[in-house]
């Protein structure tokens, strides 16, 4: 034999020793997150209250969300087939138009700096929607709206929960009204496939940190601002009860 | 020596083999639940949708806290000390009281059964609010609340956006209203100690099972029924609507 027992034991038990360790710190470091990274880190104090990193993020997607979905309400109700489609791309228009108001008033306040374009992966569902036509077309602007607000509104409920800002609460406030109605409107075209959509939520794609990023703006560049076009009736905010209780 | 240096070198290497073995399989085993326990699973196909046991937990959960959260309201109404504190209590009673009604009028569709008690957990913090009173009750009643709506508040929208069935959807659209409602009032007392509230909402105790489950109901018990109480004219279902674009 070329080695002799005693090295090839030797080599077996550091080799053991070894995956024991990396074995058992594995589930240590999974949740390891840099301070830099870290959601509930504190990045400023404002007249407002602390601002942190979830909090300035939460402000981020939600002007990522209306860069994108304002668009595909626009084209809902340019080529919407159905009266519940055009219904949903009215809704998405003045909503986002909105909440986007809002995020433009506040992130100066609170020194947040805007994107002017939604993340890379967003432009995709932008540019689906606009090779797609007829009931495609529909069933597409469902479908993938209905997982993206699914995804969202849980996290909306959080930021809620726990930020200490004002502005920020505000903003949570209105986009839990909002993103509530979408999803009800959007539910209510009945082309949304629940299976893939829970699927689609529970499970999404593991994409690299710039397709999910919005590009930062150029410097110098006109804040974009959503403008809902004219004659689309405007009030959308507040979804109607279910059911209203006999004490109120 | 008593054992030989062989028979303690193979223990050494064993024993780390087993170790490694337990230590790979660990991570893996941490999400395991059995079928009985998976909230994800369809325990019922009703004419409004499936039901899983996640919709059964959560309708159970509305119930549970109205029934400790009507009566500390009615307290902190009586016995707040500032308008802000009574106005938060007529805010939870009203609010409690329309929850409860939708519950009681789908779970026997959705063939649920009911508690008629809250949990131990929710029953002692009556019992320790109660206990106080003055600017001592508001605090320890308003920290509590908050907590607890805090705590709930993303359950609701989890549940909103992955039920199918649409009796349990009108049930959490009511219940996020009306939460956002009480997480409002309960803020504008000015006695909540935000710090706290959000170690509590995160790291909340690891208590027995038996303290965080309603009883069950005595067979043939009358279904407990909260009060309406419409004198006290608000509406706490529908949130303000946001000014109009344009």
């Amino acid at each position: 034999m070329r080695f002799s027992r005693g090295i090839i034991g030797t080599v077996f038990v550091g080799g053991a020793l070894s995956a024991t360790l990396a074995a058992l710190a594995y589930p240590g470091m999974l949740g390891m997150q840099y301070t830099s990274g870290d959601p509930s880190r504190v990045i400023a104090d404002t007249p407002y209250g602390p601002l942190t990193e979830a909090d300035r993020d939460f402000v981020v997607k939600v002007r990522s969300a209306g860069l994108w979905e304002f668009p595909s309400g626009e084209m809902a109700l340019q080529k919407g087939t159905s009266k519940a489609v055009h219904t949903a791309g009215q809704h998405l228009v003045i909503g986002h138009a909105a909440l986007d108001a809002t995020c433009r008033r506040i992130a100066p306040q609170l020194g947040i700096t805007l994107p002017n374009q939604p993340t890379p992966q967003q432009q995709g569902f932008v540019a689906t929607l606009k090779s797609d036509s007829g009931r495609q077309f529909d069933s597409d602007l469902a479908n993938i709206l209905r997982v993206t607000h699914g995804q969202i509104f849980p996290a909306i409920a959080k930021i809620r929960a726990t930020t200490k800002n004002t502005l920020v609460r505000q903003l949570a406030n209105q986009a839990n009204d909002v993103v509530l109605d979408h999803i009800t409107v959007l539910e209510n075209t009945d082309l949304v496939d629940f299976d893939q959509v829970n699927f689609q939520e529970t499970t999404p794609p593991k994409l690299p940190a710039a397709q999910v990023t919005p590009p930062a703006p150029l410097p110098g560049e006109p804040v974009v601002a959503l403008i809902p076009p004219a004659g689309v009736p405007t009030n959308t905010a507040t979804p109607a009860p279910a059911v209203t209780p006999t004490a109120g | 020596m008593p054992l030989s240096r062989n028979t303690i070198g193979t223990v050494v290497v064993v024993g780390a083999l087993g170790a490694t073995m337990a230590a790979l399989v660990y991570p893996a085993m941490l999400g395991v639940q059995n079928t009985s326990s998976d909230p994800a699973r369809i325990i019922a196909n009703t004419q409004w949708g499936p039901l899983t046991e996640a919709d059964r937990d959560f309708v159970v959960k509305v119930r549970s806290a109205g029934l400790w959260e009507y009566p500390l309201g009615e307290l902190a109404l009586k016995r707040g000390s500032t308008p802000e504190m009574r106005e938060a209590g007529k805010h939870l009673i009203v609010g409690h009281a329309g929850l409860d009604e939708l519950c009681r009028k789908i779970a026997p569709q959705l063939n649920i059964a009911l508690p008629n008690q809250a949990t131990p957990q929710q029953q002692q913090f009556v019992a320790t609010s109660a206990a106080q009173s003055g600017r001592q009750f508001d605090s320890t009643a308003a920290n509590i609340m908050r907590v607890t709506h805090g705590q709930i508040f993303p359950t609701i929208a989890k549940i909103r956006a992955s039920t199918q069935n649409t009796l349990v959807r009108s049930l959490a659209d009511l219940a996020n209203d009306t939460v956002l409602d009480h997480i409002t009032v309960l803020e504008k007392t000015g006695v909540v100690n935000f710090d706290q509230v959000n170690f509590q909402q995160t790291t909340p105790p690891k208590l027995p099972k038996e303290q965080l489950t309603p009883p069950p109901p005595q067979p043939g018990a009358p279904m407990v029924a909260l009060t309406p109480r419409p004198d006290l004219n608000i509406n706490t279902a529908s949130p303000k609507p946001t000014p109009a674009v344009g």
